[in-house]
């Protein structure tokens, strides 16, 4: 105070406002679009007496544009390796950096090795992660993102915070959004527009108007259990930071690997860009793996009388294993192995278990001829091929035509878990299945 | 029949107030937002002013303050006041028509010209500390005309970034 007297004392007087210093270190990075700008101008004058006072006023208002800004696109999640001819699914975000709503563009490009093309990609937009709305989208297509800017924040409480914005700013953003502040995701629970400020006089005037105060909008957020799962405690000086929308984009890619060798790989290019144009990100690639198959088989044989044999007589009986073996990284799916009785033979089967039964030309549909083992389970294949074979985890199925087991006669096997009694199954990546069954020579 | 009319209340009035007269001052008031534009023409750069109806941030914005005695006696102290906008900053870029505004840091409470304006800030001490005001800490710009004369008009600009 003493200062101030001297400067009164000096003739110069200072105008004296105390002012927390936070209030000069706004970082701003622009108002919402949408602001309204009112500026209020009056004049008060005297008459020539000096006695007799007037007043007019007017006001000019000026909304804020819409500055187009490049938006940040991240994978979230990107394409998980699977199986030729399935399909594999990942999780880019799309998320605004302008100051208000704009329409934008994602356009995808695919460039394949190993692969039967042409590949099917398909685009879907999420509102979040799970739990939104999901529209289809083609590439290139119109994709509208809300954003807003901060004026004020109030104290966050009980796991949400309301964020005060310019009034008739709200810019798309609505209940369920998913916004981005300072490169931190919320969820949007409520808001409200506000009401913008207004004066009744405009151009020319001799007289006052009357004012409309500003109430400014407001966003409730909350945490984004899917996202940065931070509970919001905004605070300090955030004027014109931007509140940007993000929308997830679903990419889906189903390919078919033309090796057995090399597994097919499909790049993914993911750019965006403003609608109009201008502000193009550069490439995200999303790589999409669908694993080649490869299963070999392999069929031996052995005297079960004489073992050690290189050959056979009449009467004695050979065994037979087929191994079926999937050394490769992709599941191979409809597994079936056709094979036939082997001239000059008769299949071995009986009632009991594998290996138990003797060479009947006219045996039960019910008897037992092979056995099928996945390297831990094992199942009895009856001659019936269209019984459900007795098995609590699925190891395969099979059965000779017509019930026979005279030379010639068909046999099918069908392989692997989800196999049944018409149609193969899943042989996993890295499986090795054997089926034995045994002939006795004529 | 009107004009007769008029005549009759205007002698009346006449005689019930002879000293004023009818002499009186009336300002008219107006305020135009531009934004300053590049025009490129035939390779020459030339800055155009063109209405602002809508402005992207950190552009500026042209307030021009337009005024008129359109009354048949000279106003005489006219104070033209003006808050900055809220979401702009004022800029000091000698831009301000004459006569020399003086600006006000507490919302019109005080007014001060720009050299003498200061404000106390509270540092984390607690103790308080003198700082020259600068033109973002603005808000509010007034200038007073000693006389406006009947008849005569002017115009005062001053120029604010969107922030």
């Amino acid at each position: 105070m003493k200062r101030i007297l001297n400067l009164c004392a000096a003739g110069a007087l200072a105008l004296v406002a105390l002012a927390p210093c936070s209030a000069h270190a706004a970082g701003t990075q622009g108002s919402a679009a949408n602001a309204k700008i009112l500026n209020v101008v009056t004049v008060t004058y005297y008459d020539a007496t000096g006695s007799n006072v007037h007043q007019a006023a007017t006001s000019t208002s000026v909304l804020v544009a819409l500055k187009p800004t490049q938006l940040t696109a991240t994978v979230v999640n990107p394409f998980p390796n699977v199986d030729s001819g399935t399909t594999t699914t990942s999780l880019i975000a799309l998320t605004s950096n302008a100051n208000g709503p704009d329409t934008y563009k994602a356009t995808w490009a695919s460039s394949t090795q190993y692969l039967v093309t042409p590949t099917g990609i398909t685009g879907t937009i999420l509102t979040d992660v799970t739990g939104g709305s999901s529209t289809s989208y083609t590439s290139g297509a119109d994709l509208a993102l809300g954003a807003t800017s901060i004026v004020s924040v109030q104290p966050a409480a009980g796991g949400s915070q309301v964020i005060n914005i310019p009034a008739g700013s709200l810019n798309g953003i609505v209940p369920g959004s998913v916004v981005v502040i300072n490169d931190t995701s919320y969820k949007v629970t409520a808001t409200s527009a506000g009401t913008q400020a207004g004066y009744t006089q405009t151009g020319v005037s001799t007289t006052t108007g009357t004012a409309t105060a500003e109430v400014l909008g407001s966003i409730t957020i909350t945490t984004d259990t899917h996202g940065s799962n931070v509970a919001p405690s905004l605070a300090g000086s955030l004027a014109g930071m931007i509140v940007g929308e993000r929308k997830y984009l679903q990419l889906q890619d189903t390919a078919v690997v033309s090796s057995n060798t090399n597994n097919g790989v499909d790049t993914v290019s993911i750019v965006t860009d403003t609608k109009t144009g201008g502000y193009a990100t550069s490439a995200l690639n999303d790589t999409a793996t669908f694993f080649f198959v490869s299963v070999s088989i392999e069929k031996t044989v052995a005297n079960v009388t004489s073992p050690g044999a290189s050959g056979g007589k009449p009467g004695e009986v050979l065994e037979y294993t087929v191994t079926v073996r999937n050394a490769s990284s992709g599941n191979a799916g409809k597994v079936s192995i056709a094979d036939a009785v082997p001239s000059y033979t008769t299949l071995v089967s009986g009632p009991g278990a594998y290996g138990t039964g003797t060479g009947n030309l006219t045996p039960s549909a019910s008897d037992k001829f092979a056995v099928v083992s996945d390297g831990t389970n094992s199942v009895d294949i009856t001659l019936n091929p269209s019984d459900s074979e007795s098995q609590t985890v699925v190891v395969g199925y099979g059965g000779t035509q017509n019930n026979a087991a005279v030379a010639g006669t068909p046999i099918t096997f069908f392989l692997g878990s989800g196999s049944s009694s018409t149609l193969g199954g899943t042989v996993a990546a890295s499986k090795t299945y054997t089926i034995k069954y045994q002939v006795k020579i004529n | 029949m009107n004009r007769s009319l008029i005549g009759s209340t205007l002698l009346l009035a006449a005689l019930m107030l002879p000293a004023v007269a009818f002499a009186k001052p009336q300002v008219t008031i107006g305020v135009t937002a531009e934004k300053e534009i590049t025009v490129v023409n035939q390779g020459k750069k030339s800055v155009k002013l063109v209405p602002a109806t809508k402005i992207t941030p950190n552009e500026v914005i042209v307030y021009t303050v337009h005024y008129a005695n359109k009354g048949d006696e000279t106003a005489t102290n006219a104070v033209i006041e003006d808050p900055i906008p809220k979401g702009t900053v004022y800029l000091a870029d000698g831009s301000a028509s004459a006569p020399e505004p003086e600006f006000s840091i507490d919302h019109g409470k005080s007014y001060n010209k720009a050299t003498l304006l200061s404000y106390e800030m509270k540092l984390p001490s607690g103790k308080a500390e003198r700082r020259q005001a600068t033109s973002s800490d603005y808000t509010n710009i007034r200038w007073t005309i000693k006389e406006i004369p009947a008849g005569s008009s002017g115009k005062l600009k001053f120029r604010v970034k969107v922030k």
